[in-house]
């Protein structure tokens, strides 16, 4: 134990992402003028936004990783997910009255979420299996694909829903419950929405350590080829692994639902975000995605934070992302865990 | 065909019941729900017939016997019964690159067949033809008097044949264990095998929790060829095993492949006459996309003009 501490301190790459943090840790302090509360509350919604791009990037990553596909649409399973989950709760608003059957408005949401994912994961089957499958001997056109399948969420969102955000109305248990934190009040829902990032950070690690599948993704990212030569079905490994990055991405937008206007920026702010991170990380890396996810989420409030305190205008805050994408480019292109490429 | 309509017949109810149901109610997203439910549904005795049928249809290689087979393959799918592998004359395109023009060869069951070519003639090519990563375009390729010549390269690999490819390729960024796990296509594949892979390659043993980057270029070729002795193959491709390593290291790696010989058919790549000559019962060669000679690897060994002429060296 002691032994691996010590190893991850005198790696290079390890120090570089403590120094970073270390950068945010002040700016944010700077960012919130010094007062504590402020401070924590800039932490505290820098890991939820962390969580929430890395449960977009996460997919991209593994996506770009295996299969050398960017995919666009990404951001568009985020929006349709929160989309979906807050039509779901709503009964009222928006196109879908199913959620009136159920009455409890905490069940209702467990509901939404759980319908979101299966959405999201369909959808994703689709695209992958019967858009991009004939594709793979043209990467180019998969590229074009997934860029015209993200116009096709924008536009069928625009059709469904029009264009007017929507602010989540119906209190569940998570909002009711609220804390305390210097002088600032949480819902205790964030704090949950962290903790479960965080589990599942380490629940997909350990499927791609420990189980035969994770094996096969990992072999893949590395050489498909061989490892359709050794007798394994790739293109089965592609369909599952694009269908859980975006029933995984869907997932996120309705947890996220609850906190976020959902609005029809939203998947474009998320993948650029998630764009940003996975650049950040190293391509096709996964701890890189994960460690770029609370790099980039806390970085991103921070400068919301420093915006308002400031006073230097709003879209400081939604340009960070591109702006650190920007900066890895030019100052280490193949990002934190990269191969050179 | 029948899937087309199951198709259609799907796509119709998805589009024509959210308009039915919107004149009714106002609400187009749950009509496009139970559009899509009345569309699944429509479809499914469609694609029930239709799966029902496919084992006829499609599989062609391991389909139920046909009454028509004997007569439509009779004189075409006869293999000689001692190859394990025939190859008729294949053209293989990379991109619009016609790279093999007409390559034939015969590996008998047992035997060590080496191919032998001056570097660029074809000879990863004309493996990677056979185990389904380049398809032929025409021609043919029988393994076990089963045709897979447009097989997909998985459903090759997991009818017996192992693949060794050049370069070492293993995966760098997984342990040594993983790199024989992964090549385990049954449940117990690796247990069963394990001890003769140790036994053949002590080395791996030992260094069994190790990324396989970090392994010397000796061990790499190592674990690629132990890679291929997990599943129960019959027959292994296994392209250059000697390219880029120290004569100490070459040695034991013949022994080794000499070895596994006793229970496996070879068809190996090697641009080292030296090694090919003292391995191989048989040789083809390969010239710029064509396979020009092939016969006893004795015969070979006393005819230095043909060497010469084709592989360059004395
Ligand atoms: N991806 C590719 N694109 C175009 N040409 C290729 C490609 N791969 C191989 N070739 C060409 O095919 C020929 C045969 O290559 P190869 O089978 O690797 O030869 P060998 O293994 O005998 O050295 C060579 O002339 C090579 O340049
Ligand atoms: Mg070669």
């Amino acid at each position: 134990m002691q032994n691996i501490l010590q190893k991850t301190m005198r790696d290079p790459t390890w120090q570089l992402i403590s120094w970073m943090l270390g950068a945010i840790f002040i700016f944010a302090l700077v960012a919130s003028e010094f007062n504590i509360g402020s401070f924590s509350s800039t932490l505290l919604n820098g890991m939820l936004r962390a969580m929430l791009l890395f449960l977009v990037a996460a997919g991209l990553s593994l996506i770009f990783g295996l299969m050398d596909i960017l995919n666009f649409a990404q951001g568009g399973y985020f929006m349709l997910g929160a989309y979906l989950a807050y039509d779901f709760q709503h009964p009222d608003a928006g196109s879908l009255t199913f959620g009136e059957s159920i009455a409890d408005p905490t069940l209702r949401f467990f509901v939404s979420i759980l319908f979101a994912v299966i959405v999201g994961g369909v959808l994703g089957y689709i695209l992958e299996r019967f858009f991009l499958r004939p594709l793979y001997d043209r990467p180019l056109f998969q590229l074009v694909l997934t860029f015209g399948a993200s116009l096709v969420f924008l536009e069928g969102i625009k059709f469904i829903w029009k264009t007017v955000p929507y602010t989540w109305r119906e209190d569940t248990i998570f909002q009711a419950n609220k804390f305390n934190l210097f002088g600032t009040t949480f819902e205790w829902y964030r704090v949950f929405i962290i903790i479960m990032g965080i589990v599942l950070i380490v629940l997909i690690s350990l499927m791609l350590r420990r189980t035969r599948i994770g094996i096969i993704i990992r072999a893949g990212v590395e050489d498909p080829e061989m490892v359709r030569a050794l007798g394994i079905n790739v293109r089965a490994v592609f369909t599952f692994v694009f269908t859980i990055g975006c029933a995984v991405a869907a997932f996120g937008g309705a947890v996220a639902a609850p906190f976020l206007q959902v609005h029809i920026g939203l998947g474009n702010l998320y993948l650029l975000g998630a764009i940003a991170v996975i650049v950040l990380g190293g391509l096709g890396s996964y701890e890189g995605t994960a460690v770029a996810s609370i790099i980039v989420g806390l970085a991103w409030v921070a400068m919301e934070r420093f915006s308002i305190s400031y006073n230097i205008g709003a879209v400081w805050g939604d340009l960070t992302p591109m702006l650190m994408l920007a900066l890895v480019l030019l100052l280490r292109p193949k990002g934190l865990f990269g191969e050179e490429r | 065909m029948l899937i087309i309509w199951a198709a259609v017949g799907a796509t119709l109810a998805v589009l024509i019941t959210p308009t039915v149901y919107r004149n009714l109610n106002q609400k187009p997203l749950d009509g496009l729900i139970i559009g899509l439910i009345v569309g699944i549904i429509g479809s499914v005795p469609g694609l029930l017939v239709f799966w029902l049928l496919l084992p006829y249809r499609f599989r062609q290689s391991d389909r139920p016997p046909h009454p028509l087979d004997g007569f439509r393959w009779r004189g075409v799918a006869q293999m000689h019964s001692n190859n394990i592998l025939e190859v008729r004359d294949i053209h293989t395109f990379i991109g619009q690159f016609h790279i093999l023009e007409g390559v034939s060869l015969e590996v008998p069951r047992g035997s060590i067949t080496v191919i032998l070519g001056r570097n660029g003639a074809g000879k990863t090519t004309t493996l990677r033809s056979i185990i389904g990563l380049n398809n032929p375009r025409s021609g043919s390729i029988f393994y076990n008097g089963r045709n897979i010549t447009h097989a997909t390269a998985h459903e090759i690999a997991a009818s017996g044949i192992g693949y060794v490819p050049e370069h070492r390729a293993i995966f760098k960024e997984l342990t040594v264990r993983e790199n024989l796990e992964i090549a385990a296509r049954k449940r117990g594949d690796l247990e069963r095998n394990q001890q003769f892979i140790f036994d053949l390659f002590p080395d791996l043993q030992r260094l069994i929790d190790l990324p396989g980057g970090n392994l010397s270029g000796g061990q790499q070729q190592m674990l690629a060829i132990a890679r291929a002795l997990v599943p129960d193959n019959d027959l292994l491709l296994i392209d250059e095993p000697s390219e880029g390593l120290a004569p100490v290291i070459i040695d034991q790696l013949m022994a080794a492949i000499k070895q596994l010989a006793k229970h496996k058919t070879v068809l190996l790549v090697e641009q080292n006459f030296r090694v090919a000559s003292r391995l191989a019962d048989r040789y083809v060669i390969i010239d710029d996309g064509h396979s020009v000679m092939s016969g006893d690897m004795a015969d070979l060994i006393k005819n230095p003009d043909v060497i010469k002429r084709y592989l360059g060296v004395a």
